[in-house]
């Protein structure tokens, strides 16, 4: 009986596959963005530009997303009993090596965030590493100071004040252009202030990716025994 | 910047949404809704419809809304079941009330969305929220009903976006006013309709839908059943003008299959909420039916029953229980009832048919447990299928008796005869299963040897 | 012939498909559903190659199309946001039923409500 579904499914994947191996799609060649941002954004980084400026509607909804998951983690896990925690290594040569990498780690995830308008790179993945460096900083210093920094310093709210950064880029950097239209000089191409709002925007959301990995490695790592 | 007002709510749902979880305080609740509800029905009351890219870019950059009339029947219902919902005044975790207004924000985003990937997005934010909100409250098995969901719904977005990546692929244009004039790939039209057929409810590849509607909140089972389900008929309408002529007659199929197919689960249910969650499915259903006449019938559709699904999930009293009832059976001057006239132009026979099946659901319903009572929160709803009244004087009267009559047969039907339940099929892997088959037949129907 | 590498993305995703049928371990079941998230990102990236180069401005014009790498990025964390937060949900449904087997999860839940 509970074979039925596994089947089924086969099936339909194979004929899908299948099916659609004839199907013939003719790439198109039309690529505006390479202009249009030189013309009116003046990031090198193309991506940054779409991301930060012409698609900045969708980036509002995603900065959302991440932190509808960050209270829903929190909210969830707060069900789970709280168990074990992560001790520092016996050797001190380990966790200085630990330390260094994790300084190396963080810094690195700074300067990707705020050269994301240069480069490849950019909030979410400068981010992310930053956050990886708060891991291998918590290896090195063992869980319970790491945690007591975030008990004491209110990471949400600062978490939360970036959507009103957000918010008040969104609406107020160019009040005669309407809502989501972009701020600031588009200065030259290349230059570190350059690309409207990229700075601001990589900085805060960055900051936000970075505080909100970094809640949702505590809140995983303060149940480490239960997972 | 004549259009920013169309953005005004999002702006606001997200600023109270944030300052919600700063200020952790119950009168927060009366600016929530008293701002809310004033910008939305200035939006609802000056905006005329408009097509326009958001920061002021043209539409192969940026991203492109769309006001229209479909648009303002699906904000028109979001307000009122959100509205209503607020309105209980739930006592609720702060999380979840900021959870509230991103939800409104995002349905609000996506009934004004005409992009593809914006779409997705919204789509997307707006099930995150209804997984927090289904799993909320301390039954355990409620999680479950909110992992199953979350497994079928990213199963299902991650196809929406692979079709989407194929139109992208074909066309090089993600706004569905230029894909119009364009040569769509079929089978990216196809991965993208399965998606949206998925989210939208329609048996049996909606299979979170029965468990997550049945075992949540009140609360939450009247935004889901009156909010979330909208977002994915919301899609299939957007879509709809560039859809193939085979897969139009496949939603055609699809919707009369989930009509009736819904209609005897909900038969052989017992409990009331499980008969409303079948319910849902069914009317989802004759939504897509109605599709094919217009998108505008199928928009007001989904307003009639989203207001009407709600006050019966409710389950507040006898007078919420009869109108409700009364309304989706489609009993004359009741909302219900013209939104199957609609219907009824093109289809007669089918639009009798779904009011006797229907009806022999609804008089399970009413059960004596209920109690004489009116809470504040319904009298929006209540209003809501009511109004339509006023229409009769402008000659919106046809097949009164038919329709009369059948919903009278259906219910002494219903009342005499009784029915073995259909057992529950709806688990995670065959919820998988299901997916895949429809994305199959979708795929034959599109692709030419 | 379809593109032979958006094809192979495609035989991926089906993969991963197939694993959240196959395998009753919840666990598993998440990782399915990261290879196939992984599937729609890597059909992203054949997509997006019309050059060897980043889009960088500076870089000569054989660069790849940005659209699809803003996309990506999106995708990506919508990815890590779902997976986030159903890997709590089987966590709290480990500690309530004991166990991470689907089929036993739902025969024990349906034992506890009857």
């Amino acid at each position: 009986m509970k074979k039925i579904p596994l089947f089924t499914t086969i099936i339909s994947v194979v004929v899908v596959l299948v099916l659609s191996a004839f199907v013939v799609i003719v790439p198109h060649n039309a690529n505006h963005y390479p202009l249009v941002t030189e013309l009116y954004d003046g990031s090198a980084n193309i991506v940054s530009a779409i991301y930060l400026d012409f698609r900045l509607y969708d980036t509002l909804f995603e900065v959302l997303i991440f932190s509808i998951a960050i209270v829903g983690v929190s909210m969830y896990a707060s069900r789970v009993k709280e168990s074990g925690k992560i001790l520092a290594d016996n050797s001190s040569l380990i966790n200085f090596d630990l330390l260094f990498l994790s300084v190396v780690i963080i810094l690195f995830g700074l300067y990707t965030v705020l050269t994301g308008h240069l480069q490849p790179g950019g909030a979410f993945s400068g981010g992310a590493i930053t956050a990886s460096g708060i891991v291998v900083l918590t290896m090195a210093l063992g869980s319970e100071k790491i945690h007591k920094v975030v008990e004491r310093s209110k990471l949400e709210w600062f978490e939360n004040g970036v959507i009103m950064i957000i918010l008040s880029y969104v609406m107020f950097a160019d009040i005669p252009g309407g809502f989501f239209s972009p701020g600031f000089s588009i200065g030259n191409v290349g230059d570190f202030l350059s690309g409207r709002g990229a700075l601001l925007l990589n900085g805060t959301i960055g900051f936000k990716v970075f505080v909100g990995g970094w809640l949702i490695f505590y809140e995983f790592s303060k149940r480490k025994e239960s997972l | 910047m004549s259009n920013d007002l169309v953005l005004f709510p999002i702006l606001i749902a997200v600023t109270l949404g944030t300052l919600r979880l700063f200020i952790k305080k119950r009168w927060m609740n009366w600016i929530e809704l008293l701002s809310i509800i004033s910008f939305t029905l200035c939006v609802l009351v000056f905006q005329r419809s408009t097509t326009f890219v958001v920061g002021g870019w043209s539409s192969a950059i940026g991203v492109e809304l769309r006001y229209d009339s479909i648009s303002f029947w699906f904000i028109l219902s979001l307000l009122l079941v959100w509205t209503s919902v607020k309105m209980r005044f739930e006592r609720w975790n702060y999380s979840i009330e900021s959870m509230m207004d991103y939800l409104f924000a995002s349905m609000y985003a996506l009934f004004i969305s005409n992009d593809l990937f914006n779409i997705y997005v919204t789509i997307e934010l707006t099930s995150l929220i209804a997984f927090l909100l289904v799993g909320y409250g301390k039954k355990p098995s409620r999680v479950w009903a909110a992992l199953k969901y979350m497994f079928l719904s990213a199963v299902t977005l991650n196809i929406y976006l692979f079709g989407t990546l194929l139109i992208y692929y074909g066309t090089g244009v993600l706004a569905l006013g230029a894909l119009k004039s364009m040569n769509v790939p079929k089978l990216g039209l196809a991965f993208i309709l399965t998606a949206l057929l998925v989210k939208s409810g329609i048996l049996w590849m909606s299979a979170w839908l029965v468990d997550a509607y049945s075992k949540s909140e009140t609360a939450v089972s009247m935004i889901l059943s009156g909010v979330v389900t909208n977002a994915g008929m919301f899609g299939i309408i957007r879509i709809y003008g560039i859809l193939p002529y085979d897969l139009k007659t496949l939603v055609f199929v699809v919707g009369i299959i989930s009509t009736f197919a819904g209609a005897v689960y909900a038969f052989g249910e017992k409990k009331a909420k499980r008969i409303l969650a079948f319910s849902t499915t069914s009317q989802m259903g004759v939504s897509l039916v109605a599709l094919s006449i217009s998108p505008i019938a199928a928009a007001i559709y989904a307003f009639f029953h989203s207001s009407t699904k709600a006050l019966l999930f409710s389950r507040n009293g006898k007078i919420s229980t009869i109108i409700g009832g009364l309304s989706l059976a489609g009993l004359p001057p009741l909302a219900g009832y013209f939104a199957k006239i609609i219907i009824g132009k093109s289809f007669p026979i089918i639009s009798v048919l779904i009011t006797f099946v229907t009806s022999v659901y609804v008089v399970k319903l009413f059960t004596p447990d209920l109690k004489w009572k009116l809470s504040p929160f319904e009298i929006p709803l209540e209003f809501a299928i009511l109004f339509f009244v006023f229409i009769i004087p402008f000659g919106g009267i046809m097949y009164t008796l038919e329709i009369s009559v059948a919903v009278a047969i259906g219910m002494v039907v219903g009342r005499k005869v009784s029915f073995p339940s259909l057992g529950d099929p709806f688990g995670l892997e065959e919820g998988i299963a299901y997916q895949m088959v429809f994305l199959a037949i979708a795929t034959l129907a599109v692709v030419k040897w | 012939m379809m593109e032979p590498n958006l094809f192979l993305s495609m035989i991926v995703f089906g993969i991963g498909i197939v694993i959240m049928v196959l395998k009753r371990d919840l666990v598993i079941k998440l990782i399915g559903l990261g290879i196939v998230e992984t599937a729609v990102t890597l059909s992203f990236v054949v997509v997006s190659h019309n050059g060897p180069l980043p889009p960088i401005l500076t870089l000569p014009i054989d660069r790849v199309d940005p659209l699809p790498q803003a996309m990506i990025i999106t995708s990506i964390v919508v990815g890590f946001a779902v997976l986030a937060l159903s890997l709590v949900f089987v966590v709290y449904l480990s500690i309530v039923y004991h166990t991470t087997d689907s089929y036993k999860l739902q025969k024990r839940i349906k034992r506890d409500e009857q």
